[in-house]
Parts: C-alpha cells; structure tokens; sequence
C-alpha cells in the first residue's frame, strides 16, 4: 500500500488523536460528569504515547509515510520534551480550571490535539507536514489562549496570538512555495540533496525563501521582532496554557526549525545564519531589556521566554552536531525551569486570583518558605546560576557556539544574562528581602497535580544540575538525524 | 533570465489592467455624472421602505454555528470528490483510508450532537 | 585518592551543617551552636591539613580526583598548594569567628547560619578546586548567600548594595564562564578533552597568542572586579557597608583574596606572556588602587566605609606585589592575603561591635571612647597599627616583601606605593585619635561599655596570629615558597 509505510512511526500521535476523540465524546455523551477523569484519561495517553515513542530511539532513522514523517532519536528527544511540557500542563490544569467552572473536555482534547501538531512539527519532514502541524497546534492554542471567556485579557490574548499567527503562518506558506520552486519539492531530504549538489545555486530567491521560513518558524518560537503577540497571549492565557504554550511550543517550532535550517538546507547556510544570529542577538538583548521594566509577573515570565528563546536559538547558529544537541539539552531544561515557574505563579493564590503583580510577591518567602525557595530555584536556573540544570544548559550553548568560531555570540548572551539576573533577582529580593503585610496571609493554591508538576519541575533542574553529563549525553545521542 | 521574470512581469501587467480598469470607471463615472445630491437619494435603500433604528443588528450564534458546520462539511465532500474519482485505482487501501477520514469526521459531528448544537432553538 | 579524604571533609562539613540547620527547630541559640561548632570543626580540619602539609613540596598535596561529567572531561578535583593552603586555613578561622560575632542576628536566624555555611563551603571550593568547571561552579555559588547576607540582614541601604553586587560579579563570572570555554575548546582542538588545570598548565601558554590574550582578558575582568581593581572597585563600598559584621568580615577577609587568588592560580601561570605584558598596567593599576582608596578613606565619616576603602587600598598592594614578578613580591602579596584577611576582618569585627553599642558608625558621634573602654581602644589599636604596617606586627612584613620586590620591578610604582603606607597612617591613625582619644562629648558615649568576655573570646585568635606573623612569619612563608616561586619560573624562566 503506498504512502503508508512505517506507519507505527505516527502511533503515539494516533494514540493523542484517539483520546481527544474519546474525552469529546464522552463529554458529549456525559457532560455534566465531575472528578478528575478528564485529566487522569489525558495524562494516560500522553504517558502511553511517550513510552511508544520511546520505541524508535536509538533506532536508525528512517523515513514514513511517503516521505512525510521521519522516525529518528531527534524526533524522539523531542517529542519527550513536548509531551513532558503536555503531562505538566495537564497536572497543573484542573486546580486552575476547576473553581473557575472551565474544567471541560474541550480544554484537554485541545491540549491534546495541540500536542499532536506539536509531536508532528517534531518528527515531519516534508514543508508540508510542517505546515500542516503548525496550524494543527496554532488553531488550539488559539483557542486555549482565549478559554476564560469571561475575562477580556484572555480575548485580548486569543485574537492578538490568532491575527499575528495567521500572518506568520502566511509568511511561512509563501517560503515553502518559493522552497518548492526553487528544487521542485516539498521533501527535506530530497531538499538536502538537491541544494548539497548546488541546485539551488542559481536560484536567486533562495535568500527570500530562508528569510520567510525563518519568519514563519521564528514567530512560533517567540524571537524578536516577531514576539509581539508573546506576552500579551502568556498573560491573558489561563496559567496552564501558558505554561504549556511557553514549552512545548518553543521545542515544538525549534525542532522544526532545527530540521528545515540544520538537517535540510545547511548548503544555505551563508543565508540564514548570519540573520538568524542577528536575530538571536536582538531576542536576548531586547527581551532582557524589556522584562526589567515588567511589573506583572507572567509577563515578566513571557518576556524572559523569548530571551530563552534567544539562547536556542544560538545553538542553532552554531550549526554543528553540538549545536543540535545544546538546543535539544536546553529545551528539555527550559520546560522544566518554565513550567516550574509558572506553576509557582499559580500556587500564590490572592482572594480568587493569582497574584500577579510582583509587588504582591512580597515577603513570600518569610510567609511561605517552601514555596517561594522552589519559586527562587527556577528563577535562578533561568539565570544561569550554577548548579542548578540551567547554567549546563547555557554552558553547552556557549561551547557549541565557540567550537563552530562564533564566539561573539556567548559574548552578547552574557549580557543579555547579566541584564536578566537583574529581573530574577528582583522577584527573589521581594520574596525574600521584604517584610509582608500584616493583613495578608498569602493563602497557597496547592492543588495535588499542581504539587507534583512543580516537584518534577524542580527534579529535573536539579538534576540536570547536578548531573549534567546524563543528559548531555542523552542529548547527543539524539543528534541522529534522519536518513 | 529575462524568461524567468516574463512570467512575473504579465502578473504585474495583470494587476496594473484591473487596478486602472476598476479606478478608471469609477474615475469616469465621477467626471461624467450630474452632481445633484438630494436627501432621499443619498438615505439608505431598504426595498423601498424607510429605514429604523440602526443598520447593524448582531445576529444569532446559531447561523454561525450552522454556516461553520456547513463549510467543514462541505469540504470534507470536496475531498470525496477527487476519491470517488479514482478509488478503483487505488484499491483497498483507498477505501479504508477514506472510510477512517469520514469515521474521524463523524466522530466530530457526534460531538457537535451531543453537545446540542444542532438545535435550533 | 587514599586515606582520609580531608579536602572533601572541609566541604561536607559544612554541607552537613547546613542540612542540620534546615531540619533543626526554629530555636535560635540552638541554631547558632550548630553553626559555631560545625565552623569549628571545619577549622580543626584545616588545621589538619596545615599540619600534614609538607612543606618542602612545591605541587598539589591531599588531591582528590572523582569524575563528574566524562565527556567533556569535567571532574571533582580538589587540592592545596603552598598558595591555595593559607587561604583555605583563613577562611575556615573566621567563620567560627563570625559566628561568635553574630548574636546580634535575631530574625532568621536559620536562613542566616544555613546561609553563612554555604558561603564558607563555596569559597573554600574556590580556593581548591583544580578543575576550573568545579571552580567556576563554586565562585558563582558564592554569590547566592552572600547576596542573601547582605540583603536580609544588612542595614539601611541593604537592597541597593546587594543588588550592585550580585550584578557586577555575575557579570565578570559569566564573562570568565566564557574565557573557561573557549580555553577548552582551544585546548580541545589539540586532541585534549579536559578542564582539569594541571592539564590546562602546560597545553595553555602554547595556544595561540591571540587566543590567549582573549582568555586572560576575560578572566582578568572577572577577578579585577572581585580584588577589586580600580575602576571596578565601586560595588565594594556599598556591600562592605550594609553588609552585616559577619558579611563585611567574610567579604574582606576572603571574598576579595578570591580574586587575587584567581590571578596568581589563573592569570599568571596559564598565559605567562600575556601576564608579562599586561604587568605595568596591572602595576599602575594597583597603584592607582593604593592612593584612591587611601585618599578616599582619608575624607571617609562612616567608619565602615573608611575600612572599606581601606581594603581597595591595601588589596592594591597584593595586586602590585603579584605583578612585580618576583619571589619577594609575590610571597610578600601572598603573605598580605592572610594578613589583610587578619586585620581587616578585626576591623570590621570592632566597627560591628562599636555599631551594636551606639548604633552609628559616624565619626563625629564618637570621642574619647578611650577613656571609657581601654581594652577595647588597645585592641583597635594594634589592628590598626597591623592595617598600616608598624614593624613587629604582620602587616609590616607583606608590605615590606611587597615594596621590595615591587621596587625590583618598577621603582616608580613601588615609590608611589609606599606613599599608600604614608596614606594608610594617615587615615588610620586620624580616625582612632577622633574616634577613641579626647575629651567625650557625648553622654551616650560614657556608657560605652568595654569589651566583653565573648568579644575577647573572639579577637584574640586574630591579635595573636596579627602579632605571631609580625614575629615570626618563617613557618606562614617557608609553606609558600615552593609554589610560589615554581609559579613564577613558569613567569620569568627563573627568578627575578
């Protein structure tokens, strides 16, 4: 039967697939159901689609389905990353949404199917696929973005991502036509051949091509100048999308853009390289910049994701088998560090609301001690601090960065790091060097999944901490690209 | 070279065509009518009655629902069109693969039925 | 690795401690018992590796080497040399010192002992680590509890200065972060995956000479803003001041040695030639360094804040007898490190006492404290007279060896460096007469009540040691030599 074969390759994404289908229906069929059913059927399937992936790591790569998805231990690592982010996310949602009355089906066949476009994006490797999947994750998170309907920052936060996404999306269709044009295909591989023997040589729109790929994929990824929508979407967006958007998002739009730049057109590089590096110098340097002056703790978050994004963004510069790896080890520690957070942010109740503003942050850690000194272990990982799985993860990007002689780059991270440590010290200092106010006893939130959520977060940044040559070499292991 | 851009140059001519073909009209018309602008002439049409109240009335979710069901609908019969066309070819494979696009598509609709969207009241 | 791990013990210890603190009840005397006696078995550990310290044996002795993360050739390596040996055994004296000093803390008291024995576990890593990961690790470990000391418990400006702190320092260490990378990867593409610094002191000074210019920057920038060296200096008076009596002890007492220590580790024996052209700039700098601060302490009202600046000062004279290149100079810098750490830090200890009694640190508020409290106005006196370097007492020695080997390498600046002895009198000296001779013009200053058998308790380890090396430096100075002077060959192909 031609076009399916090695069709096990997509059986987790089957397996998501399938269990959005059956929480719709069964919420269909039952909708006035409580308990927790809803999250425990989410989390099992992407626990199983997990454990099924696991299957082709190691594996040699090889292609499926008519050329369309490639099964490779990138794709692997990446789609672990993506589904951890998901498993998170979904532990951290029904203590958000259930005393908000939005603890519906519809939210995690949402999260489900976005994590499906998400684990696509990670293992296709036809443009088309990639835009398939790019639409797939965008059109749920858009509407995940905008699930409290009642408040109107969440509309704000859904129109803005939507218009914006769709614009970007554009963006990215007009370069895989002009990419079709110039070899005749869609598929990365047969790409990779065509432009290694100097095919695209003479196309002299192979610059506009790249320069549009890397728009489209560059807005997914939230890097500069085309972040707008980031921290109006993470602050209006319900907590646990936000954190869900923040990582597995940007692990999902890396790895594709890892296998479109890196695998696909590395004959381009003199094209893409230098604007991506000039990219990736404005995201650390603007975004770090920017933050300081945030007074809304989630969109102080936001804006330290995109300088995150920034960083990968490096390695991806790099353009070596180290570079791969220093992204795929960073975007693993970026999820926990970012889920961490924002799973902190949703523990610090006040009245019926989280406490947002930073001034509320307050003597936090006088009051709550345990809670605020995990909340402090993601900030510091962010920044960078030793020994926690952050500092390896910026480490390995400054290596690869300086194996493959661009070591100017490292430079300008330190100091977009620098001008960062600022802000997340700053939250560490209200937490910690202010005295609170009497009248408030900063009430906590902990529901169980939300307790587990940040406990793994903070397992994994510590561990990455003090392990770091695990995970490293698991990373670079992972650098086995498709045929 | 020159063949390369022929192409885009008779686009670009295109679009210049309808650009001063739609402006030009319109430019004509304007220079060639009688100006005589009178109150019931410039009020807005309403087959003939006199307008109420605003011209903006919001209307109701449920045509939109319908219409968003509609398209999704339809296309998936655009997508059987091609199918039913050359499914003989295509074998076995042809037919399960379609049946699961219409079960996946079912199974939305069922959703929708369940959530009682298709009411109508 | 046989025997007794004693360089790992000097970390767990105070590792163990600090777990203790976490799960023990919020009570505070008990706390502070726990801190003091886990700090003291720290120092009696020390005291344990002075003693099996050979003394003839110019490399690294009691090595530890576990590996940590095989791929890139990162391991847990510790050691002592002659350098690295008296530092390690100053830092784990005024720790227990410290905590002795600290009854004033009475909020957090927890937070404060967890976090005073994390500092003293990360710069004891600092100054033994062989492998330069584990040494960054542990330099940047350094800043979380400091910033915690001075921010919490500090005084009025304590948040300011806390923050110019952490920044500046994050900023040189990420920066050295980056001159430690690219040494690997140099290193690397001559087929030798390691961070270990034996490894990195014969494979550094054949790199490229661009290279290595690129590399010692970056780390020259990290360890000039911890000296501090002139113009990077500024973040140290804030962080002195509002620092509480054990922060601004252990800031002045080892903090800034680590960034001395750093250039004799680092700098000079890894890229040789560079050091060698960058040493007149380096001197000019440290002379700089010596007159500002004595300049600037001179017109000082806050007594903390001269002692402050007296620290820019005589960390001036460590940094110009590093860079004179010669035996004298460099075991007299070496000799300074300790003894700055002695009388500075006794400084700071008085200053906080005199605080806890009148609450202000103003000059003017004081006058003819001598009358009223004789033990205490002799002791500052002697550790006055040990900052400004009178014969019989330690300071005189390091300043002595500095002059004289600085004078070997560049008479100008060791002319101009010793007009910092002159300066240091003149501060010094000024504020004690201002401070503790004439009549008392104020009434709260009558009751000033003497020193008491606590405080006694915990200067008198610093007394004895200020006047035992003014004495007898022989066995502080025998101890360095071998590596110091192994050092320097690498430096000058032997001897000044």
């Amino acid at each position: 039967m031609p076009g399916t074969e090695a069709w096990t390759v997509l059986l987790p994404e089957l397996v998501i697939v399938g269990a959005a289908i059956l929480l719709l229906l069964v919420d269909a069929a039952v909708p006035e159901s409580r308990g927790p059913h809803l999250a425990v059927i989410t989390l099992v399937a992407l626990v199983v689609a997990a454990v099924l992936a696991f299957d082709q790591w190691g594996a040699d790569a090889q292609l499926a389905l008519g050329g369309m998805v490639v099964s490779d231990s990138f794709g692997v690592f990446a789609r672990w990353v993506i589904l951890g982010a998901g498993a998170l996310a979904t532990l951290t949602a029904p203590g958000y949404l259930k005393p908000r009355n939005l603890d519906r089906a519809e939210f995690y066949a949402l999260l489900l199917l976005a994590t499906t476009g998400m684990t696509l994006l990670a293992v296709a490797s036809d443009l088309v696929m990639v835009f398939i999947a790019i639409e797939l994750l965008s059109l749920a998170l858009y509407v995940m973005a905008g699930f409290e309907r009642g408040r109107l920052e969440a509309q704000e936060a859904s129109m803005k991502y939507f218009l914006l996404g769709a614009f970007s999306s554009a963006f990215l269709l007009y370069g895989i036509a002009f990419v079709f044009g110039g070899t005749g295909t869609t598929n990365l591989i047969r790409i990779r051949a065509i432009a290694s023997v100097g095919g695209l040589d003479d196309f002299r729109l192979a610059g506009v091509a790249v320069a549009l790929l890397t728009v489209g994929l560059g807005f997914k990824a939230a890097m500069v100048p085309f972040h707008m929508w980031t921290p109006d979407a993470y602050q209006g967006a319900p907590t646990p999308v936000t954190a869900f958007m923040a990582a597995a998002t940007k692990a999902a739009a890396f790895a594709a853009l890892i296998r479109v730049l890196v695998l696909s057109l590395p004959a381009l590089r003199w094209d893409w390289q230098p604007v991506l590096a000039g990219i990736t110098v404005l995201t650390i340097v603007f975004a770090s910049i920017v933050a300081v002056a945030q007074t809304d703790v989630k969109r102080m978050l936001a804006y330290s994701s995109i300088s995150h994004a920034g960083f990968v963004g490096i390695a991806v510069v790099a353009a070596s088998r180290s570079g791969v790896a220093a992204a795929l080890m960073y975007l693993l520690v970026y999820t926990a560090m970012t889920v961490g957070a924002f799973g902190s942010v949703m523990l610090f109740r006040e009245g019926q609301s989280e406490r947002v503003h930073i001034a509320k942050y307050s003597g936090l850690g006088i009051k709550r001690p345990a809670a605020a000194a995990l909340f402090a272990l993601f900030l510091f990982s962010m920044a960078g601090i030793p020994p926690t799985g952050g500092f390896w993860a910026k480490w390995y990007v400054f290596f690869a960065a300086i194996r493959a002689d661009q070591a100017w780059l490292p430079i300008v991270a330190v100091a977009g790091s620098v001008i960062a440590a600022f802000f997340y010290i700053r939250v560490a200092v209200v937490m910690f060097m202010q005295d609170p106010p009497s009248d408030d006893d900063m009430p906590l939130d902990p529901s169980p999944g939300l307790r587990m959520a940040i406990g793994i977060s903070a397992l994994v940044v510590v561990g990455t901490g003090i392990a770091p040559g695990f995970f490293l070499s698991l990373a670079e292991k992972a650098t086995a690209f498709g045929p | 070279m020159t063949d390369y851009y022929v192409s885009y140059a008779a686009v670009a001519l295109l679009a210049v065509v309808i650009l001063l073909f739609g402006v030009g009209t319109f430019a004509a018309w304007r220079l060639l009518r009688p100006q005589r602008p009178n109150w019931e002439k410039l009020s807005i049409y309403e087959c003939g009655i006199d307008a109420v109240g605003e011209s903006w009335k919001q209307p109701n979710v449920r045509y939109y629902i319908f219409a968003f069901l509609f398209v999704v609908f339809d296309v998936e019969a655009l997508f059987l069109f091609p199918w039913a066309v050359t499914y003989e070819q295509l074998g076995l494979f042809a037919v399960v693969e379609m049946i699961l696009f219409v079960v996946i598509l079912f199974f939305g609709l069922a959703y929708a039925w369940g959530r009682r969207v298709l009411e109508w009241a | 690795m046989n025997g007794i791990p004693w360089l790992s013990l000097l970390l767990f210890i105070p590792l163990a401690g600090a777990i203790l603190a976490a799960l023990a009840p919020r009570r505070d005397e008990l706390l502070k018992r726990i801190g003091l006696i886990v700090s003291l078995a720290t120092f009696g550990v020390s005291l344990v590796v002075f003693a099996k310290f050979e003394v003839s044996n110019a490399g690294f002795q009691l090595v530890e080497r576990l590996t940590w993360v095989p791929d890139w050739g990162i391991d847990y390596y510790l050691g002592v040399d002659g350098i690295s040996l008296l530092l390690v055994v100053l830092t784990a004296l005024l720790f227990p010192i410290c905590f002795l000093a600290s009854t004033g803390v009475n909020k957090r008291v927890k937070e404060y002992v967890i976090a005073l024995l994390i500092t003293e576990l990360a710069i004891l890593g600092v100054f033994m680590a062989l492998d330069m990961v584990l040494f960054y690790v542990f330099w940047e470990a350094v800043l979380i509890p400091m910033y915690l000391l001075i921010g919490i418990w500090g005084y009025e400006r304590r948040i300011y200065a806390t923050i110019k702190f952490f920044i500046y320092t994050l900023a040189g260490g990420l920066l050295m972060l980056v001159g430690i990378v690219v040494l690997h990867v140099a290193v690397r593409g001559q087929g030798e995956v390691t961070f270990s610094y034996i490894d990195f002191l014969e494979l550094a000074p054949q790199l490229a000479l661009g290279t290595q210019a690129w590399i010692f920057a970056a780390l020259a920038v990290a360890f000039a803003i911890k000296v501090p060296v002139f113009p990077f200096h500024t973040w140290l008076p804030d962080a002195h001041t509002e620092a509480p009596t054990a922060g601004s002890v252990i800031l002045a007492g080892v903090l800034l040695k680590m960034g001395t220590y750093g250039f004799i580790r680092f700098s000079l024996p890894l890229f040789p030639e560079i050091a060698l052209k960058a040493a007149p700039y380096m001197m000019a700098a440290a002379v700089v360094g010596i007159l500002y601060g004595a300049a600037v302490s001179a017109v000082q009202s806050d007594l903390k804040r001269l002692v402050a600046y007296s620290s820019v000062s005589h960390l001036g004279f460590v940094l110009l007898g590093l860079f004179a290149f010669t035996l004298q100079g460099a075991q007299g810098s070496m000799l300074q490190m300790v003894n700055h750490g002695l009388s500075t830090g006794a400084l700071f200890l008085l200053v906080g006492m005199l605080y806890e009694r009148r609450h202000t640190r103003a000059i003017e508020d004081f006058g003819g404290i001598g009358s009223v409290a004789p033990v205490y106005s002799g002791v500052f006196l002697i550790v006055a007279l040990s900052s400004l370097g009178l014969p019989g007492l330690n300071g005189f020695v390091g300043e002595f060896f500095i002059l004289s080997g600085a004078f070997q390498a560049n008479r100008l600046a060791a002319i101009l460096g010793a007009g910092g002895v002159v300066g240091a009198a003149l501060y010094l000296l000024w504020a004690y007469q201002r401070t503790f001779h004439g009549p008392i013009t104020s009434d709260s200053n009558r009751v000033f009540k003497d020193l008491t058998t606590r405080e006694r308790v915990l200067l008198a380890p610093l007394i004895i040691l200020i006047v035992l090396i003014g004495v007898w430096p022989q066995p502080f100075l025998e101890r360095m030599e071998p590596a110091v002077s192994k050092t320097l060959s690498a430096l000058v192909g032997g001897g000044p």
